[in-house]
């Protein structure tokens, strides 16, 4: 393959950054990496909206990286911005500025893709040193200016995900409130880690999270500080750090600049900060943590590589889009057995019928979230319960998809039962028709599959597709009687049948 | 012993500095033409050490602020010091020139005529010559009750005449401001080339015709020195660019410091002249002789005369970039390569650039431009590059001292080719040297460096010693595209891997590596330092030196220049020796070796170990690593310590002695610099001559 170089820009709070690299043999060799002040956050947090003067000092910034971009022949530019951005009310302006004045397009991230990057620069990093093994989880903390991203991971995928309102600005708000009373600001952090993280304790024990990972400017030079120059790759001693804590209480701004070398703009963040990253150590009970040096453009980086390879990424995605979703619904009490039948089920059934969809694997992963998730708005009330799960589902906080793939699955999952869509259904009128179209299509699917376990009893043993004749034929392998999902089946088709002109009948084997 | 005692004063410093440039010139070992050079850098040295340095002591003087410097004397004790020490040395250099140079000169054919000793027959073809050029360019200026004294610029000749109308009895005066380039006018008719005029002279001679009806009584010469620093406020400045040109314009109206008239003037005239200038009290001096002893740099430069001139000793180009026909990159991409100029040949540094240009694998050349030569090659090679269409971004400093003009020049040419040109960084005067080439290779980008304690100037590189590097190291590489990062404004400064900078943190590496070797000596190991500059004045740095001392660490210095710390004081700095070395190149590599406990650290930096170079400018420090040529820096430094032919040894009580060569063996450094590359095996080249016209010999660092 031929050498390319890419470049990642990501417009963050407090500076946009850069890094342009190029790729050749699949290694990533990073040519440059550039840093410039552009204080986007200051505006957006304390303002609601980026000011004028702002977006011209980012603009011009773009245009320089871009200038620099064309020195190398640079082939492709992904720009991504977070939390500054995406909250700021004038962000669809900014993002047109920038598009009318560099020609750049800018993405703006959700926290949990944010996540995701940062999780795959790390993995890779991590497995680059040998330094995760099978079945151990690991955890990244990231502080931001707006909200700290905790996140467990295993070898194969991220297991858990938690935006925490405890971002650098909001923790230099609280800690000047409590300033005179500090007791007061920890009780407070105590309290909000724990009740943030309770239900992370309820599925993987705190003794099981192996290692730490911090990632934040505020962190970035505490390694050097505790380890020295040489060793910053080691892992960071809490007792060393809960020390290092209790003397820069003391420091004034000049000291801190001076002795931590840390810049000036991090000076009224720094204490509080590194408190509350102490109080979620403490939650976590770990005697000791790492600072690695990847970034959310290394992850970007990664990111284009996979994607030019082509290699056998769905597979892990798939993975993890499941664990995912499963640890949504036990958060909210899903009927777990029920819910994996029906997903069994219509994985058969999506991939026996491709010919007939044409649907592919970004679609399956809509399917297996809206199976697994379907029966969620129980938890509201049985009665009109697809209706709940639709707003249940739209509430959540997915890895992978964001708002408009969000609602694609709420709505597969919301017509899992009675109606199908109608010009009426808001949440499924701001579809556009081809997203309208595969929502009829999974839903369809997940229908057929929901009615195999009416009985929420796990009554087939296993399902079998064939079409022949222009017809489609299921047959249940099943042990005992199954007049409820024979029932439900019957009513539950006329959508697939309907949509496809395809008649389906089942033939119930019993073994 | 107070904290003042431990330090020597800058600016006296600086004017033994001086002293030892005319000391060369008093030197009768040296060819008669050199001699004279040396007059002439003296006198271009204190010109703008008067128009810099005296003049910010004066304006400390009138801000009344009663402020002390690190050796405890104020601005007014510094200029009574000065006034004293300026006066003994101009007489001295008077009795040289009269005394000594001019007559050996005259003995080789040379005469430089005034009105008195102009031979009769040749004055009527210099009225010929004065009518025809003179008399029509020059503006003389009466000044009477409705005319007053004109404004003079800084450092143009004037003559002032005493007039009389014979209808009136009123005193009359008038000036005549001229040109000091093209000081000498060759004897029409004269074919040696060896007699001259002085145009003051011609002028004085038929000045009468400027004033018909009037009676010329008496004349003199005259010369005003001027405050020159630039000041511009660049916080408020949208354009560097057209502040800096602005400030040009008012540069010649800075106060007058220095006032220089010839010695014979009359009462008269001298009374008419203390009236209105008002220079520096007690700066006024009386010239036994030609006013302006600079301009004598055109004699000195003159075709011809070798035999009056240092033997020419050509540059050697060394084996490595021998053959052209290879590329210089694949050159460098083997080894790292280190350039000793001016013994070595500047040649590889233009064919970088020029090869560079045309290269197609080339993306995108860098370079720093602080002073440049006129039409130089370098300048040429990147208009090309740019016009081959390879990104060119060039940092031009504006604010290179009396460069300023020159530089807007280059400026404005790169920019019209379409290269990317930026003006300095607001505050901060760009000082390191480095270029950096991008190039698309099979396996994928590399990058070439070139880094240097010299300027990108063809000229100079010829007449100041310089050491420079060229590597393709990946570190060096990341580290150069991000000092063009930042100098361009891209990006902050990141976390170096190799390189050191000023202002972030070259003082404190330095402190911390002076520290490093004391702690090595307390836990009984050894402790060196060399270190090689043109100045040492940074506090910190002295003291730090002074603490290393004490502890046992060893500390050479080679200082060319200033140098406020105080060598061989008992309980102090007996560990500290300092040398200067003036010859005929100009003394400009900074080296800097920390012997770390035997694991020798070798660095060559852009930066002296001066506050402004530590905080008012950005500057490069980088390491030596490959060890060959860490080798080659050891017997640079070595070669330069064993000099004892033009090497001084500073004294305790700040008076600098010549060392006495032992018996055996005579060591002139820059002489033996081409006797150690030629035992390198290393092939001359012969084509080039050594020495080339130049405006001011010495520019560079003398005066701060």
């Amino acid at each position: 393959m031929e050498n390319t170089r890419v470049a990642a820009i990501d417009i963050g709070s407090s500076a946009i950054r850069m890094t342009i690299a190029e790729i050749i043999n699949d290694k990533v060799n990073i040519l440059e990496e550039l840093r410039q002040p552009v204080r986007l956050g200051k505006d957006s947090f304390h303002k609601g909206k980026i000011l004028r003067p702002t977006i011209n000092e980012a603009i011009l910034v773009l245009k320089k990286y871009k200038k620099l971009c064309e020195e190398y022949n640079v082939s492709l530019i992904k720009t991504v911005a977070t939390t500054a951005v995406r909250e700021a009310t004038n962000v669809d302006i900014f993002i047109d500025n920038i598009k009318t004045f560099t020609d750049i397009d800018v993405e703006i991230l959700s926290t949990t893709k944010e996540t995701l990057f940062i999780h795959r620069a790390l993995i890779k990093q991590l497995e680059e040193n040998n330094e995760i093994k099978e079945k151990e989880y690991q955890a990244i903390i990231e502080v931001g200016a707006g909200t700290v991203e905790v996140t467990i991971f295993s070898k194969e995928c991220i297991v858990f995900s938690r935006s925490l309102p405890l971002g650098t600005l909001k923790m230099k708000q609280i800690f000047n409130k409590y300033s005179d009373n500090e007791e007061h600001f920890f009780r407070y952090l105590k309290a909000i880690v724990s009740n943030e993280l309770r239900t992370l304790k309820r599925d993987i024990p705190t003794f099981k999270i192996k290692k730490i990972y911090g990632i934040g400017s505020e962190l970035d030079c505490i390694s050097k500080v505790i380890n020295g120059e040489n060793n910053q790759n080691m892992p960071v001693d809490k007792k060393e750090f809960q020390k290092l804590c209790d003397k820069i209480q003391s420091y004034a701004e000049e000291e801190m600049i001076h002795r931590l070398k840390i810049s000036y703009d991090l000076t009224e963040t720094f204490y509080a900060t590194n408190i509350m990253f102490l109080k979620i150590l403490d939650f976590f009970k770990a005697d000791s943590f790492n600072l690695p040096k990847v970034s959310l453009r290394d992850g970007i980086i990664e990111n284009i590589l996979i994607k030019q390879n082509n290699s056998n990424l769905f597979s892990q995605f798939e993975k993890q889009v499941k664990i995912n979703a499963t640890n949504i619904g036990r958060a909210l009490n899903f009927d777990e057995k029920h819910a994996k039948k029906v997903l069994e089920y219509a994985l058969i059934i999506f991939e026996k019928t491709k010919e007939i969809h044409h649907l592919g694997d970004i679609e399956k992963s809509y399917l297996i979230v809206s199976c697994l998730l379907h029966d969620v708005g129980t938890s509201i009330s049985n009665r009109s319960h697809h209706k709940h799960s639709l707003y249940v589902i739209n509430a959540q906080e997915f890895l992978h998809f964001g708002e408009v793939e969000k609602n694609i699955i709420a709505n597969v999952a919301r017509y899992h039962r009675r109606s199908p869509p109608k010009t009426t259904h808001p949440d499924y009128m701001r579809l556009s028709n081809k997203h309208k179209m595969i929502v009829i299509k999974l839903a369809s699917i997940l229908r057929i599959a929901d009615s195999f376990d009416n009985s929420n009893l796990q009554l087939v043993e296993s399902i079998d597709l064939k079409i022949e004749d222009e017809k489609v034929i299921i047959i249940c392998n099943t042990k005992k009687n199954i007049y409820a999902e024979a029932y439900s089946f019957k009513y539950k088709k006329d959508m697939f049948e309907d949509f496809f002109g395809i008649a389906i009948t089942l033939k119930i084997k019993r073994i | 012993m107070s904290k003042y005692e431990q330090f020597f004063n800058r600016e006296l410093s600086w004017i033994e500095f001086n002293w030892r440039v005319l000391e060369e010139a008093l030197d009768k070992t040296n060819p008669i033409l050199e001699r004279l050079k040396f007059l002439s850098i003296f006198s271009n040295n204190l010109d703008e050490f008067i128009m810099v340095r005296i003049s910010a002591l004066v304006s400390q003087l009138k801000s009344g602020y009663p402020l002390k410097d690190a050796s405890g004397l104020t601005a007014i004790d510094v200029l009574n010091k000065l006034q004293k020490r300026i006066s003994e040395l101009v007489n001295l250099q008077y009795e040289c020139f009269t005394n000594d140079i001019q007559k050996e000169l005259e003995e080789e054919g040379f005469y430089f005529y005034t009105v008195e000793t102009l031979p009769e027959k040749y004055k009527e073809s210099l009225k010929q010559l004065f009518l025809k050029k003179y008399f029509l360019i020059l503006t003389p200026m009466a000044i009477d009750r409705g005319h007053p004294f004109p404004f003079l610029a800084g450092k143009t000749l004037n003559i002032l005449l005493r007039l009389e109308d014979p209808k009136k009895n009123e005193p009359l005066f008038a000036v005549i401001p001229y040109p000091s380039k093209d000081r000498f006018i060759a004897i029409p008719g004269d074919e040696t080339n060896q007699k001259y005029i002085y145009v003051g002279e011609l002028i004085k001679l038929f000045a009468n015709y400027f004033f018909k009806g009037y009676n010329i009584l008496k004349s003199c010469i005259f010369r005003i020195t001027r405050d020159a620093e630039l000041s511009i406020d660049e916080e408020g400045a949208e354009d560097l660019l057209s502040a800096i040109e602005d400030q040009l314009k008012k540069r010649e109206k800075g106060s007058a410091i220095r006032l220089e008239v010839e010695a014979d003037a009359d009462e008269e005239l001298l009374d008419f002249l203390f009236q209105n200038i008002e220079y520096y009290d007690g700066f006024c001096f009386k010239i036994k002789g030609p006013i302006d002893l600079s301009s004598f740099s055109q004699i000195v430069f003159m075709k011809g005369f070798e035999k009056l001139k240092d033997a020419p000793s050509a540059p050697v180009l060394s084996k490595e970039f021998l053959d052209v026909k290879e590329s210089i990159f694949e050159i460098i991409s083997r080894k790292d390569r280190l350039l000793n100029l001016p013994f070595e040949s500047f040649d590889p540094v233009v064919r970088f650039i020029e090869e560079a240009s045309c290269d197609p694998k080339v993306l995108a050349i860098k370079q720093t431009l602080y002073r440049t030569s006129g039409d130089s090659p370098i300048v040429k090679a990147l208009k090309k590059a740019a016009e081959n269409g390879k990104q060119v971004t060039v940092v031009v400093e504006l604010k290179a001292r009396f460069d300023e003009a020159q530089n807007i020049n280059w400026a404005k040419q790169l920019e019209q080719v379409g290269c990317h040109v930026i003006y300095g960084i607001v505050g901060l005067k760009i000082h390191c040297k480095v270029a950096l080439v991008v190039r698309d290779e099979e396996d994928g980008i590399k990058r070439y460096i070139h880094l240097s304690t010299g300027n990108y100037n063809d000229k100079t590189a010829k007449i100041y010693t310089d050491i420079s590097l060229f590597t393709a190291k990946k570190t060096f590489g990341k580290d150069a595209s991000a000092i063009f990062n930042l100098l361009t404004g891209y990006s902050e400064p990141p976390r170096w891997q190799k390189l050191v900078s000023a202002p972030l943190d070259l003082r404190n590496f330095f402190l911390e590596k002076i520290e490093m070797e004391k702690n090595n000596v307390k836990n009984g190991g050894k402790g060196k330092i060399i270190a090689k500059m043109n100045s040492l004045v940074d506090t910190k740095v002295i003291e730090a030196l002074y603490d290393a001392s004490k502890a046992g660490v060893q500390i050479q210095l080679i200082i060319r220049g200033m140098c406020c710390l105080k060598p061989n004081v008992s309980n102090l700095s007996e560990n500290i020796s300092v040398i200067s070395i003036v010859d005929k190149f100009l003394e400009h590599s900074r080296i800097y070796y920390f012997y770390n406990g035997g694991n020798e650290n070798i660095y060559v930096a852009s930066a002296d170990w001066m506050e402004r170079n530590f905080d008012r400018r950005i500057e490069l420090l980088f390491p030596i690593e490959d060890e060959d040529l860490k080798k080659e820096i050891l017997t640079i430094l070595k070669i330069s310590l064993s000099d004892n032919v033009k090497a001084r040894i500073l004294q305790s009580d700040g008076r600098y002695t010549r060392k006495k060569p032992d018996s055996d063996k005579i060591i002139r450094s820059q002489v033996e610099f081409y006797h150690y590359l030629a035992e390198k095996n290393i092939e001359k080249k012969t084509s080039e001559t050594l020495f080339i016209p130049r405006k001011n010999p010495d520019e560079e660092e003398k005066i701060l």
